[in-house]
């Protein structure tokens, strides 16, 4: 019927305009793993908030802090609980905390945030404590978990916030943390608790509203020609001093102390005397803001110049969906600190101070330096010797001039969507005897992002969703040596493999997964871990190359029934999120119009004659490295019905034979790219060959979107539900219309992508949210690419309308 | 500079005082003199002299000068006399040279009295001077012995500003022990030293508020240590370095401190940062406030701070020359419906915002109330419980924080929390005018009841002393000697 498949073109003209738009510039997964609850989750009812955690490999437990609880759960299976200890608010404290205006079952719990190991058995562990911070001694002795009840101060050790961003490591006995100092987190603190207490000066220009996310340890003491100190990185962004913009502006930073520190005598006392801050970039495709570091993850080497710092950065503007991935290394923030030229303020007349390059003589010892050779030439052993001038330099000067730029000049992954939250990364051995670094980097919807950046060619080999329900990830930690993952978020903890090869069940999956941890076993035909297989492993990592694998076997065509004047579907799942799909008949490409339909589960024949009988191919086209692979999915023999009964419903699903007829082998060649298909982003939305639903609610459905869609973006046509059938009436019209539309918006990407403003996220969004999501989302937008793709999914049942 | 050919009578003293360049606290007058027409007048020839204190019970006056402190009978016969300076030192030396040796050249320099207090638990006077950083003397009573001069620690530095009139201290707790029979003598740290100092920008040194003890033994470590001090808290205030550096010039000076029931007041001179451009050339606006705090407070989360003026004939008065705190006689505290226990506090002013450091010779006498200051805070503070607007204090926080609500509730004995705090006042609390002088400039005042009249007096600039009888605030009566 011309309805129908009006309708089809009208919704199909939409997807035309957003679809197509993959932007090289933004990194999709390859793969989708949707939420299934095999992966070990931990949570208790009533206890939330499981977002601090200490992995003790040598106690075969993980550490788990939530809101008034400690866990110790089985490192190898979180689910199985030890131990657990409780951790309550007093009624008293909690009075209290409610007397300051805080809300008394939200703000006035105890979260534990602080988890550090002091000895075999001890653990230093800090709460909120209902905006009263404090800390205490825990053991884990004979399987239990106990608080020693010392009770001590939290103040500088903990946030007094709950939901604060805050960072905390412990070298030795010294407690470094970086957090606010008082009840309204107005006072910034970076503190060492030790002996001698250090911390930073009370300065705008030191720290300035600072959201701490990370701190790491680099012993740069070791084999230092120089005699340099071990250092304590910091992450954190902060308004930034150095931009003279009417509005805040926050900027990245990096910094770091020295370990030996002990401040100055007069000048300094009890303050670092070695706090060095410097901008930190990453830049993103578009023009914008400064991005905002949100986590930051230490890859050790056993070399320390050879350490990297990966850091996750997301928009300053709240615009803006892309997030990034930029790495630095340890070395080249080293010299920045030791060698660089700092930033001076300058009064400027009518305005505020600027902060410019400073050209002047720099005192000796060098400010912000650790105590190292040249100042024990000098007689200064201790920081306590350092000279006031140096001292008094550094004081009023902690920021370096020069920004830490990334080591690859960009980011290793840019990505639409939902926000990227934590990052962790593992090394891995490959079997080229290379080190990858792979990527593990949590988003604020529950998923886990796997990637690796092949010699500048973002990859993300898979997405796996952790949550059930959209939550953001809080936490990561990896053990590398278990190969596990563990997450944390308001709901719970889940432990993940970092690999999961068995998914793969072919050779070229397997290689085209281009994971570094899966390789494809030739003797066993099995696609399993690196660390496991045989000499006879492949594994093509850069290049994704295939010509190792056996010759696969052939696709069988799968025998289906033409009713003519019936629609008809004819299913092909792409392996691929990056992969486009080609439809062939009778060695002509197909492409969506009045009579194809061709959506992310297959393909839609409208109105079926005789004519169409023949053979079906459906290939996925995936570009691997540049270049195009070519693979046959499915293959379909269409035969004319013999029996013309027309009227009689019959569901293509059932009418399959199993008898292979034609054999098909994998085609390799490269065929055009099709620019009309649709979107492949959505493989969670399968359809269902077997369903057969009722036409009236389908139809009722897809016109009253036909009439939403219309009236949205044809304001022309926006005359009440029978524009849709008065357009539906002039197909030819609506032709046209198509081939402009397509004409506009091929030539310039650019302009695509701010027609589409704030949804051009969708080809990751889309992977990261249910289409129920997506189409409310859509809703409030003028283009709704998803909102057509779930629909029409949801109708690719509507096969037979020989009701209408 | 001083009158010569008068006869010598305390209150020329005053006179001589206030004529001082170098004078602004307030002088207290000793009991009425015995002979209403004699005049004494105490000229000392080698010094000018900068503050005095009359013992509250035997009317001795002590005097701090520069390179001296005296001590003079209550009709003013010179009794005894220490010499405090000149001493060899350097401004830039810290600590000072007598602690360790300084890399910077040492003159011989006047040691100028910035601060004179009788500590009457101690039995001593404490008579804090410009050299070394700004180290304490001890004095015995009697005698002027020096007990002591603490001078090893930063705690003993309280300042290194030159100048005579920045400074105020308020001793509270002294009495605390004596009212209490279950102990037998002071317990150690007992008193407190509320101090308040111009810091001269070196607010790495110096705070420019502080609570501190004041132990018996004058050489004791913990003399002049901070009340209470952990990592992040202590009984002190300092200028943030981010206000410094914004505005170079900002300094705190403090004029007057009291203590009144269970409260330490201070007013202040200081750069109003909102009416004063940030770069350093251009002219300073001043303004007056007043700061509160609980003199039990250890924390100092009661610190509350108004500005304070004083309005004649549509002319702002907003620069506080000197003050004077006192229970009002009964006429007056009818007039004001008051008790005879609520305290009053005389204030001069001089006219407008600027020349701190030569204020305009208008100026003004102006009475307030304690209750209606308190009645002010208190209001502040209930409304910033209440969740409204912000802490609006902006020399000491750099940004603006907002109230919080909260439930509690707010009484008169509250003495704040780790929220909504420090707090700043919005509006100006205004005094009433009592009297102006608009020629000579008044530079210092003093008050006491007599019967039921309360009598003011006040100095002038140019070395006279004047008598004023406040009884009915709507005439403002006043009268003249």
């Amino acid at each position: 019927m011309s309805l129908l498949s009006a309708l089809s073109i009208v919704c199909g003209l939409m997807l035309h305009v957003s679809v197509n738009a993959i932007d090289t510039r933004y990194c999709v997964p390859r793969k989708t793993v949707p939420y299934e609850n095999k992966l070990k989750l931990f949570r208790e009812e009533g206890i939330f908030n499981y977002t601090t955690m200490l992995m003790r490999d040598d106690l075969g437990v993980l550490l788990l802090g939530a809101r008034e609880a400690v866990y110790a759960l089985d490192i190898n299976n979180i689910s199985v609980r030890k131990a657990v200890v409780y951790w309550r608010v007093t009624e008293e404290k909690q009075r209290e905390c409610t007397y300051k205006g805080k809300h008394a079952e939200v703000e006035c719990r105890n979260y534990i945030r602080t988890l550090h190991r002091v000895n075999d058995t001890t653990m230093y562990v800090c709460g909120t404590n209902a905006f009263s911070p404090t800390c205490d001694y825990m053991t884990f002795v004979k399987g239990q978990l106990k608080l020693e009840g010392k009770q001590e101060e939290g103040k500088g050790k903990c946030p007094f916030d709950p939901f604060q961003r805050y960072s905390s490591l412990m070298v030795g006995n010294d407690l470094y943390s970086a957090t606010s100092i008082n009840f309204l987190g107005s006072e910034p603190v970076v503190l060492r608790s030790s002996d001698l207490a250090l911390r930073t000066e009370f300065k705008s220009s030191w720290l300035s509203e600072p959201n701490f996310v990370y701190m790491d340890f680099v012993g740069e003491s070791f084999n230092s020609p120089d005699g340099d100190d071990d250092k304590v990185y910091m992450f954190f962004s902060e308004n930034a001093m150095e931009y003279d913009f009417y509005s805040k502006v926050t900027v990245s930073r990096v910094a770091r102390v020295c370990k030996g520190d002990m401040g100055g005598q007069r000048t300094l006392q009890r303050k670092w005397t070695s706090f060095l801050k410097a901008r930190l970039d990453c830049s993103l495709p578009e023009p914008s803001l400064p991005p905002i570091v949100q986590d930051v993850f230490l890859l050790k080497d056993d070399n320390w110049e050879k350490s990297v710092f990966y850091a996750v950065f997301t928009p300053q503007s709240g615009l803006s969906q892309v997030s990034a991935v930029c790495a630095y290394s340890v070395s080249a923030i080293r010299d920045i600190f030791n060698e660089g030229k700092f930033k001076t303020p300058v009064a400027v007349e009518t305005s505020h101070v600027k902060w410019v390059m400073y050209t002047g003589e720099v005192p000796v010892p060098r400010p912000g330096a650790c105590i190292n050779s040249v100042a024990r030439k000098m007689e200064m052993n201790r920081s306590l010797d350092l000279p006031d001038k140096t001292l008094q330099f550094i004081r009023d000067r902690p920021l370096m001039d020069e920004a830490v730029h990334p080591m690859t000049g960009g980011a290793l992954l840019v990505k639409r969507g939902a926000l990227l939250t934590r990052i962790v990364v593992d090394n891995v051995l490959a079997l080229d005897e290379q080190r990858y670094a792979v990527m593990f980097i949590g988003t604020e919807n529950g998923y886990i992002q796997k990637a690796v950046n092949y010699e500048g060619e973002m990859f993300i080999i898979e997405e796996i969703q952790l949550y059930e329900s959209s939550v953001p990830i809080n936490i990561l930690r990896l053990s590398s040596s278990k190969g596990q993952l563990y997450a944390g978020s308001e709901f719970g903890a889940i432990q993940m493999p970092v690999s999961n090869c068995s998914r793969y069940e072919t050779c070229a999956d397997c290689i085209l997964a281009r994971d570094p941890y899966c390789a494809w076993d030739l003797l066993d035909e099995y696609c399993s871990s690196v660390y496991s297989v045989s000499f006879s492993a492949i594994q093509s990592l850069k290049e994704g190359d295939l010509s190792q694998c056996p010759p696969s076997d052939p696709v069988a065509a799968v025998d289906f029934t033409l009713v003519p004047g019936n629609n008809i579907q004819l299913p092909c799942q792409l392996h691929s999120n990056l992969a486009q799909v080609v439809w062939r008949f009778a060695h002509q490409t197909l492409h969506s119009d009045k009579k194809y339909y061709i959506y992310s589960g297959g393909l839609l024949i409208l109105q079926a004659s005789e004519l169409d009988a023949g053979l079906y191919t459906c290939d996925s086209v995936e570009l691997i490295n540049g270049r195009p692979y070519n693979r046959t999915v499915a293959v379909y023999q269409l035969q004319l019905y013999s029996d013309a009964r027309v009227g009689e419903s019959t569901t293509p699903g059932n009418e399959v034979t199993n008898s292979p007829t034609t054999i098909y082998n994998v085609n390799t060649a490269a065929p055009e790219p099709n620019l009309g298909i649709e979107d492949p982003l959505t493989p969670q939305n399968q359809s269902d060959t077997s369903k057969v639903t009722g036409l009236e609610v389908a139809v009722a459905l897809l016109s009253l979107l036909c009439l939403i869609l219309t009236g949205v973006i044809f304001l022309i046509w926006n005359q009440g539900r029978f524009g849709c059938f008065k357009f539906a009436k002039r197909p030819s019209e609506s032709e046209a219309k198509r081939h402009s539309a397509e004409y506009m918006h091929i030539p310039s990407r650019t302009s695509e992508i701010k027609l589409v403003g704030p949804d051009s996220g969708r080809p990751c969004s889309a992977n990261n949210n249910h289409s129920a999501v997506d189409f409310k989302g859509n809703g409030e937008h003028h283009f709704t690419p998803m909102a057509n793709i779930s629909s029409l999914d949801g109708l690719g049942y509507i096969n037979d309308e020989s009701e209408i | 500079m001083f009158p010569s050919s008068s006869p010598h009578l305390l209150f020329l003293l005053l006179l001589s005082l206030l004529s001082s360049p170098l004078l602004s606290a307030p002088a207290v007058p000793p009991p009425p003199p015995p002979v209403a027409s004699g005049r004494v007048v105490y000229r000392p020839f080698d010094t000018s002299l900068t503050h005095l204190t009359v013992h509250r019970r035997t009317g001795e006056v002590f005097v701090g000068a520069v390179n001296r402190v005296m001590k003079l009978s209550s009709n003013l016969t010179e009794m005894r006399s220490h010499m405090t300076g000149p001493v060899e030192d350097n401004a830039k030396c810290y600590p000072p040279p007598s602690v360790r040796a300084c890399a910077h050249r040492l003159d011989s320099s006047d040691n100028v009295n910035k601060l004179l207090l009788v500590d009457y638990t101690g039995n001593r006077l404490v008579a804090c001077g410009s050299i070394w950083q700004g180290v304490c003397q001890f004095l015995r009573l009697e005698d002027l012995f020096k007990l002591g001069e603490p001078h090893h620690r930063k705690e003993h530095y309280l300042s290194g500003a030159r100048e005579a009139d920045g400074m105020a201290g308020v001793v509270v707790g002294e009495d605390d022990w004596a009212a209490d029979p279950k102990r037998k003598k002071p317990s150690k740290g007992g008193s407190r030293l509320f101090i308040g100092a111009a810091i001269d920008g070196k607010s790495e040194y110096f705070p420019t508020l502080s609570s501190r003890k004041l132990v018996a033994d004058e050489e004791s470590v913990n003399m002049f240590s901070l009340v209470y001090q952990d990592e992040f808290v202590s009984s002190q205030i300092k200028i943030p370095s981010d206000t410094l550096s914004l505005y170079p010039a900002f300094d705190i000076y403090y004029v007057y401190g009291f203590s009144s029931r269970t409260y330490v007041y201070f007013l202040t001179l200081q750069l109003d940062t909102q009416l004063t451009q940030m770069d350093a050339g251009g002219e300073k606006f001043f303004t007056s406030k007043i700061v509160r705090m609980c003199s039990n407070d250890t924390e100092f989360y009661s610190y509350v701070e108004f500005p304070l003026g004083c309005t004649k004939d549509g002319v702002e008065y907003r620069l506080v020359q000197a003050a004077y705190k006192q229970k009002p006689g009964r006429r007056l505290a009818q007039a004001l419906g008051l008790s005879e226990d609520d305290d009053v506090l005389f204030v001069v002013f001089s006219q407008g915002q600027k020349n701190r450091s030569n204020p305009p010779r208008e100026t003004v006498l102006c009475l307030f109330t304690l209750h209606d200051i308190n009645l002010a805070m208190r209001e502040r503070i209930r409304s910033c419980y209440r969740g409204e607007g912000r802490l609006s204090l902006p020399w000491l926080l750099n940004k603006e924080l907002p109230c919080i609500h909260t439930p509690k509730q707010i009484g008169d004995d509250f003495c704040g929390l780790v929220l909504n705090q420090p707090l700043g006042g919005l509006r100006v609390i205004e005094g009433n005018p009592l009297y102006e002088d608009r020629t000579e400039g008044m530079g210092a005042v003093a008050a006491y009841t007599y019967g039921e009249h309360t009598v003011v007096f006040v100095g002038t600039r140019s070395g006279q002393l004047k008598k004023v009888r406040g009884v009915r605030m709507d005439v403002c009566g006043c009268c003249w000697v």
